[in-house]
């Protein structure tokens, strides 16, 4: 793969790199005919950002005899790469030594000339396909109302909550009705629908989802200066933001959102004044009651999850598709494979895929205990490769992929210990692809990869 | 411009009517404890160096000063951090600034006049000390393998600031043929890059270099240079075939001489 | 027990956001005293050792709040005394920075635990439809039997008081003075002279502010007054950097060997004091 591009083509792919860094630690990219696609995928998986960049954008685009080719290669030393973008006129991107290293050339001014060699991890790839299907709700706004919406609340904010209906907006950092911390600021932001571009709300939703990726997209939609896209059914089910710009950008960020049944409801929520007759002692009681994170009102629905396994088998029946999986490295019977040529004998870093490989033992480990035991077929998966599958027969990988998910709550995307479930308070995104539902789509992206030559395999 | 003194109990008074560059000059070489004074009828020249690898002077000319009084020659230590932090008392205002001193032992007197406010002043006196005369360091200019660059300070800021902050290592090439000025950042992990600039380039002034030179120093070392560099209006690279590298730094201030700040950073040893 | 205050004028809008923000700097936790006609707010506790001096600052309601209404749970107790998150509050006004807020509402309110919610009505420059934006700062309310600690504190008297006409270089001065010295001295006489003196092992750096206004109250005194106390650098410079208001004059009142006075008055009935007291050198 070579490619090359005009100095400002060039500042725009820096942006969405920095943009990318916000919601993972790799970077994945793909060259196709359509053009470069840039992935990333955050650490607890419950989003995955892809941002693509059409061929015309380019001013020479060379792929392989295959046609197509992907990598990964760590965010960070691509971040220092593209950072500082100010001086440059000219950009080259190839894969060389064997497809070892990604090599980006940028021609700056004053004849200067910068290198980098950046390593390929892997040959893996991500891929995240849409429904296009139309989305009961869809919201269209310019990016400076989105800024407006997003400053109202903390940086260090996790989640954010879109509640809608055909006639306004109420953005907040909680759920209504669900119990916070005593510790916890509650903010909002109620907007009439007459704000927006486009307004379509079919049915009146609540939908939770993570702020983090979302401002990094909201970001990038500053530098194309282009509006967003909201599009969304019910909690539970995927949130799309897309960008386009000129059909020559596509952007979308697909993230998980929270189900209703991980939420845990105070009935202590309605807002009333305090009333007199609560005498001062009385009050010492219950402000020293608060310190404790346990609920004190014994007749709260207790709406949170008691147990998570039931939960999942249920859900596995209505899952099809999950937005992305770890794949075994046993191609599944079923799938069309995709033909590859000379990509296919890609080399890996073997240090890097044995040291994957062993983590991922651990994780499979971590899992198997997890199992439920009236898991109809249990397969271990042993490879690293993630990619994107759309047929039917997915449901084992995607239960492991949820039984993952159970685990690495908030942290990386290893999973750490079946202990950590036992952590109640806000598991919020504990279930990200419980109920993430892509439909069979028609994009380019619907055939199955094969899996890469693994030194393992 | 040698003024004879009003203050006869000083052997050394100087006055500089704007803080800014000089106060500059003085943080840009703050990366070590100690800095010693040298005061002759030639100027002042105050040096920090550190683990016997990276040496900083920097030079003020007589004319430098609106006043500039010295008795033979005058040496003394001083913390240049504390030196820095008195400098910079007022915050951005501008100021006006007077050394005096009164010889071995005594303390080295700052007043700080603040031009906008005429009923507020400042004395700071700091200890000083005795020290060893500094290491002298020396290119040989009669080197054949002497290689000599002028560039722009701004722009060569750009490029040392867009050095990978990862790298443990940089290599510094300087070649008659293309890549003629090149830094490589060594000590990333699965990354390899390098800026080079070719000899052409506008930012060049000049470009003196008969056979290629290929040296290593610790990052952290050049880092060292960064403050100098971003004050710098121009900057001599110079460096021969053992490697060590001058860097000399032009500080242009508004109606006054220039001071320059140089520095040497020694090379690190091939271990292959 | 209720409260309920609103904001109409943008200026006051954006002055009481500056003063809690100042307060946000100072301190985590802050205490807001509400009573009939003032709102009092508290940081740092007089016998607290953080690096921030003690801070407090009241505001008379009845220019501030064109609607204001203060109910304690008990008439004769005068006061509701609650204690909050300094940050949390200064981020719930954080929109009063804006020009195109119509009104703010502050309303203490029970929900799942007691709150004070900050409610304001924002017009945004994209659009001309008002939007609401709403933050419940979670509130504790002190009981009355632990109010004592809680008091407002008393102006402490001064022996001089001079007033300094402008803070612009006094605070970059006190900032850079932390990295001297631990201790600063305060030395004032009724010349109308205020030297500050940090001395450390390596360096003693003398300023000195002259021609300045000795305040009228205690001006009346026989001859020629010195007085000086020695106050941490550290909590000096927590005060001045903290100030995040346009007011450039502050009054200066020393308590020899005792305590350190500051005294902003940032306009009339709204006036914010710190003490720093006296440190032996």
């Amino acid at each position: 793969m070579k490619c090359t591009l005009e100095g400002n083509n060039a500042k725009v792919i820096a942006k969405a790199i920095q943009s990318l860094s916000k919601v993972g630690k790799e970077l994945y990219i793909e060259a196709d005919q359509q053009g470069l696609q840039l992935r990333a995928i955050n650490a607890t998986h419950s989003a995955v950002g892809s941002i693509s960049f059409q061929r015309c954008m380019f001013e020479t685009y060379n792929l392989p005899s295959s046609q197509y080719c992907y990598c990964k290669i760590s965010m960070k030393v691509c971040l220092a790469t593209f950072r500082n973008m100010k001086q440059v006129e000219h950009c080259e991107m190839s894969i060389v030594e064997n497809h070892t290293k990604l090599q980006v050339k940028l021609r700056c001014k004053l004849e200067t000339m910068k290198q980098a060699l950046i390593a390929i991890i892997d040959d893996q790839n991500i891929n995240a396909a849409v429904s296009k299907e139309a989305s009961p709700n869809v919201i269209r706004g310019d990016f400076k109302l989105f800024m407006e919406i997003s400053n109202n609340f903390n940086t260090n904010e996790e989640e954010l909550t879109l509640e809608v209906d055909s006639n306004s907006l109420a953005a907040k950092n909680y759920i209504e009705g669900a119990r916070v911390s005593d510790r916890f600021m509650r903010s909002q932001l109620k907007l009439k629908s007459s704000e927006f571009d486009q307004y379509l709300v079919t049915k009146n939703t609540v939908i939770t989802f993570c702020i983090r990726e979302f401002r990094a997209f909201l970001l990038f939609a500053e530098t194309l200066n282009a509006p967003l896209n909201l599009e969304f059914n019910e909690a539970g089910d995927p949130f799309l933001l897309k960008i386009n710009k000129h059909q020559e950008i596509e952007c979308i960020l697909i993230m998980s959102t929270l189900s209703p049944d991980d939420v845990s409801f105070s009935e202590d929520n309605c807002q009333r004044e305090l009333t007199v007759d609560e005498t001062p002692d009385s009050q010492q009681v219950v402000s020293k009651k608060r310190k404790n994170s346990q609920p004190i009102e014994a007749n709260a629905p207790e709406k949170r999850r008691v147990e998570p396994d039931d939960s999942l088998m249920e859900s596995n029946s209505s899952l099809s598709n999950s937005l992305f999986q770890f794949r075994p490295s046993e191609p599944p019977s079923v799938e069309a494979v995709r033909q590859l040529a000379d990509v296919d004998t890609l080399m890996v870093i073997p240090d890097e895929a044995d040291e994957e490989a062993l983590m991922l033992a651990a994780a499979d480990a971590a899992m198997a205990t997890q199992m439920p035991k009236t898991n109809p077929n249990p397969s271990v998966p042993s490879s690293t490769e993630v990619c994107f599958y759309n047929t039917e027969d997915t449901t084992i990988v995607d239960q492991q992929q949820h039984l993952e998910e159970e685990e690495d709550d908030e942290e990386e995307s290893i999973p750490q210990s079946p202990e950590r479930e036992q952590r109640k308070i806000r598991t919020i995104f504990s279930r990200c692809f419980q109920s993430t539902y892509v439909p069979r789509e028609p994009s380019p992206n619907s055939q199955v990869y094969v899996p890469n030559s693994d030194t393992e395999d | 411009m040698l003024t004879q003194s009003q203050y006869p109990d000083y052997k050394f008074v100087c006055r500089i009517n704007h803080i800014k560059t000089f106060h500059a000059a003085i943080k840009s070489i703050c990366f070590s404890d100690f800095g010693t004074f040298l005061i002759s009828e030639d100027g002042m020249r105050i040096t920090v160096d550190q683990a016997k690898s990276i040496q900083a002077t920097v030079y003020m000319v007589p004319s430098f000063f609106e006043e500039f009084y010295v008795q033979d020659l005058q040496s003394f230590g001083i913390k240049v951090n504390v030196l820095a932090e008195c400098l910079s008392l007022y915050g951005l205002a501008d100021c006006g600034v007077k050394l005096l001193y009164k010889g071995d032992g005594a303390p080295l007197m700052i007043l700080l006049d603040p031009h906008d406010d005429e009923d507020l002043s400042t004395e700071c006196a700091i200890k000083t000390m005795n020290v060893d005369e500094p290491m002298e360091y020396e290119l040989d200019v009669n080197s054949s393998t002497l290689n000599t660059l002028f560039i722009r300070g701004p722009d060569l800021s750009n490029i040392f600031h867009e050095l990978d902050k990862a790298a443990e290592e940089f290599e510094f090439t300087i070649s008659p043929r293309s890549p003629h000025f090149k830094i490589t950042t060594l000590g990333v992990i699965q990354s390899e890059s390098s800026v080079e600039v070719a000899k052409t380039s506008d930012m060049m002034l000049m470009f003196n270099c008969q056979s290629t030179t290929v040296a290593r120093y610790k990052s952290q070392q050049i880092r060292m240079t960064n403050k100098s560099l971003q004050v710098a209006t121009k900057v001599a690279i110079k460096t021969d075939s053992s490697g060590l590298l001058e860097l000399h730094f032009m500080l242009q201030a508004e109606n006054q001489e220039d001071i320059y700040v140089q520095f040497f950073v020694t090379p690190l040893l091939d271990i292959e | 027990m209720k409260f309920r205050a609103l904001m109409q004028d943008p200026l006051y809008m954006r002055e009481f956001q500056s003063i809690i923000a100042t307060l946000a700097k100072l301190a985590k936790d802050c205490l807001m005293i509400l009573e009939d006609q003032k709102i009092h707010f508290i940081v740092n506790e007089e016998h607290s050792s953080t690096a921030s001096p003690l801070v407090w600052t009241s505001i008379a309601s009845q220019d501030y709040f064109p609607e204001y209404l203060c109910e304690p749970a008990r008439a004769e107790h005068g006061y509701i005394v609650l204690q909050m998150s300094a940050a949390h509050l200064s981020r719930s006004l954080a929109v009063l920075r804006m020009n195109n807020v119509n009104n703010c509402k502050m309303k203490l309110q029970r929900i799942q635990f007691p709150c004070i919610s900050v409610i304001a009505s924002v017009v945004s420059a994209t659009s001309c439809e008002p939007r609401e934006v709403v933050h419940d700062v979670p509130a504790t309310i002190v009981p009355f039997k632990e109010w004592p600690p809680y008091l407002v504190p008393r102006v402490p008297s001064s022996q001089l008081v001079l007033n300094i006409p402008s803070l612009r270089l006094m605070r970059s001065l006190i900032e850079k003075l932390k990295n001297i010295s631990p201790s600063l001295v305060f030395h004032a006489s009724s010349a109308g002279e205020l030297n500050l003196v940090a001395e450390s092992e390596m360096a003693t750096i003398t300023t000195r502010f002259k021609r300045l206004l000795q305040s009228i109250l205690v001006a009346d005194q026989n001859g020629p007054q010195e007085a000086s106390c020695s106050v941490d650098t550290r909590k000096a410079s927590a005060f001045f950097g903290a100030l995040q208001l346009p007011n450039e004059e502050l009054i200066i009142g020393i308590d020899p060997d005792h305590s350190i006075h500051l005294q902003m008055d940032i306009r009339e009935n709204v006036v914010l004091h710190s003490i720093l007291p006296a440190v032996s050198v």
